[in-house]
């Protein structure tokens, strides 16, 4: 089932197919994906000084510097939004955005890294570029965990919260496809990881994060909507700011942008894979 | 390893702590009587093995961008790769105005981020790699004897070296951007890197001894120093918070004095903040840190006659018969007090990193 598939060429052929057959393959392999997502995590944390309270003090640290950088060093202020407001918006883009770039960071190494297992004809290859994704969802579930009590302490906690799992849900789709695209990258390319760890970094600030896409100057909006994570975000607002009218075009937007994402990252790594072997 | 092949392979052991090697012939004599049971060698000893640290730093250079395409490449494109992502955010998106440089007069965001910015990053940069350093030299240290010391302090030298070669091409670029003056403060400016080296060297001996026992620091260092940079004045400038040159107040509206302490003051305490200072100072304004937080520059009279008051008199008189220049206060970022104080940092670091790190070094074999 799992051989490299150099001989079957078909496997590697089309755009839609590789995706269809990934789903299926990570489907089947669920429990094995879970459980090695879960015994890296333990290894993250093992042996170390506050182990598992990283996972809750990591996006606390991100919000405490946004905080600091927006609200005492630029000063800015929402006038439809309270300060508890604009925490809240802040943290829904955070959260998700963390999750971001934990993926693509861990993604972008995750077979470079683990050349040993390409050869591996017990499990596919698939399953590790999978595994970063799971882990960096893990540590989202937790911080949305934490998004949901703001947003309920913050009294703007409505039905809509029903939306965040869809909203995740949406943006795992996502992550998989990024991280089965640029996977083979960092295998073949050893500076994609450089030039991926800059683009985190830009995207992070250019990303409408804390600040609204109203607030570019003129003649920069493009920077937003050129963006795939503010579309992204969309969804996971939707669900904790219920300000925001209720817009099914950008959960649509969204959930496209996934998945043309996914079976593109799928169809990409399906052809690179054969490569991967050769390059061990 | 040439400079551990010429070395007997000998094991002995005598006399020393679990895992330690032999040091080399004509070694073990000394070493008794400077050091029983601790396995550190004695400050004057390590020159005994500046071969092997010249080894391990030019290692360190050459490793670090092996198989990559653009290789050394990086080292430059890093930091001007930062500085467009900031500049852009910072400066186009945000519209942070940076600082007119007195007297320089240098007036760009870019020049100003990368005075703060290089030496930033070299300080993060050291201390972070090194942290991984002693793990990913484990069969090194589990075979041979030789003052761990050298691996975290080799891992700084070779940030060093790319350091100064970033240094050097802003010096080039200060002096396009009119401050001609750049080149006098070189001296200075070497100082200063040998403090922040100091001080990195210092917390790089700490963590990456700390690293081997609690493995997280390494993993969560990354998040810890993009805090400790944004509590650092290096891509917003300092009046923002700290009032001071071009800035009369800072824009933090809450208590901007608490207890007799402006915020100013509060970001002081971070010895980052009066090292990215000070290399601004010299850099951006071209100047030498006051003695006092106000500082006095002679600038040209504007007006042709100048107003006295003596006694309950006014007199007016021509100002080229009582001065050719009057002085101008300008409200300083940083005084010769704040570099006191950097420097009061980067002693304690050392000091503190060198005693922890021999402290813990026996254990290192087996930890690892």
């Amino acid at each position: 089932m799992a051989e490299p598939s150099r001989a079957r060429s078909a496997d590697r052929a089309g755009l839609v197919g590789p995706g269809l057959r990934l789903a299926r393959l990570l489907g089947r392999h669920r429990q094995v994906l879970a459980a090695t997502t879960r015994v890296e995590l333990e290894k993250r944390y093992s042996g170390s000084l506050l182990g598992r309270a990283w996972i809750v003090l990591y996006p606390v640290l991100w919000l405490a510097i946004y905080l600091f950088v927006y609200l005492v060093v630029f000063k800015v202020r929402y006038r439809s939004y309270s300060t508890l407001d604009y925490v809240v918006y802040i943290f829904s883009g955070l959260v998700p955005y963390i999750a971001v770039m934990e993926a693509v960071t861990a993604g972008v190494v995750s077979v470079k890294q683990n050349l040993h297992l390409v050869r591996n004809i017990i499990l596919p290859v698939e399953m590790i570029p999978a595994r970063a994704v799971g882990m960096a969802l893990v540590s989202e579930v937790v911080g949305l965990a934490m998004l949901l009590a703001l947003d309920l302490a913050s009294g703007s906690g409505s039905p809509r919260l029903a939306v965040l799992p869809l909203a995740l849900a949406i943006e795992a789709t996502y992550l998989l496809g990024v991280a089965m695209f640029l996977a083979p990258l960092g295998v073949l390319f050893p500076d994609v990881g450089y030039f991926t760890n800059l683009l985190v970094l830009f995207v992070l600030f250019v990303s409408p994060i804390a600040f609204k896409p109203a607030a570019l100057p003129v003649g920069y909006h493009f920077i937003v909507w050129a963006n795939p994570v503010y579309y992204l975000l969309l969804p996971f607002r939707l669900a904790t700011l219920p300000a925001t009218g209720w817009d099914w075009a950008s959960l649509l937007a969204a959930g496209a942008i996934a998945l043309v994402t996914y079976f593109v990252g799928a169809a990409f790594f399906a052809r690179a894979k054969p490569h991967l072997v050769d390059y061990d | 390893m040439s400079a551990l092949q010429t070395w007997p392979d000998e094991h002995t052991g005598a006399g020393q702590a679990a895992g330690a090697g032999s040091p080399p012939s004509g070694w073990r004599s000394r070493r008794a009587k400077t050091t029983t049971a601790r396995s550190g060698v004695s400050f004057h000893e390590y020159g005994q093995y500046r071969e092997l640290f010249y080894n391990l730093t030019l290692r360190e250079l050459r490793s670090k961008y092996k198989r990559s395409v653009i290789g050394w490449g990086w080292s430059m494109i890093n930091p001007l790769a930062n500085m467009a992502v900031y500049t852009i955010v910072f400066s186009v998106l945000l519209k942070t105005t940076p600082p007119e440089g007195v007297p320089s007069g240098v007036h760009n965001y870019a020049i100003m981020l990368l005075a703060g910015m290089l030496p930033w990053a070299f300080f993060s940069g050291s201390v972070m790699e090194s942290m991984g350093s002693l793990l990913g030299n484990q069969n090194l240290i589990q075979k041979t004897y030789f003052p761990r010391e050298l691996i975290p302090a080799s891992t700084v030298a070779s940030k060093i070296i790319s350091h100064l070669i970033e240094m050097g091409l802003l010096m080039v670029a200060v002096i396009g951007f009119g401050n001609w003056r750049a080149p006098l403060f070189i001296p200075g400016v070497l100082v200063l890197m040998a403090v922040v080296a100091a001080f990195a060297l210092g917390l790089a001996l700490l963590f990456s001894i700390g690293n081997v026992f609690y493995r997280d620091i390494q993993h969560f260092s990354g998040i810890l120093f993009f805090i400790w940079m944004f509590l650092t004045p290096v891509v917003y400038p300092f009046y923002i918070v700290g009032g001071g040159l071009n800035g009369s107040t800072g824009a933090f509206s809450l208590p901007r004095h608490l207890g007799g302490l402006s915020l100013g003051s509060v970001f002081k305490l971070n010895p980052m903040t009066d090292a990215v200072l000070l290399f601004q100072q010299l850099i951006y304004n071209g100047s030498l840190p006051s003695s006092s937080h106000v500082q006095i520059f002679k600038i040209p009279v504007a007006v042709p006659t100048m107003t006295f008051r003596v006694g309950r008199q006014l007199k007016t008189v021509p100002a080229h018969t009582v001065v050719q220049h009057v002085a101008a206060l300008v409200q300083a970022n940083v005084s010769w007090g704040d570099f006191g104080y950097l420097v009061f940092w980067a002693v304690a670091a050392l000091a503190i990193g060198l005693a922890v790190f021999r402290k813990y070094e026996p254990r290192l074999p087996e930890e690892l």
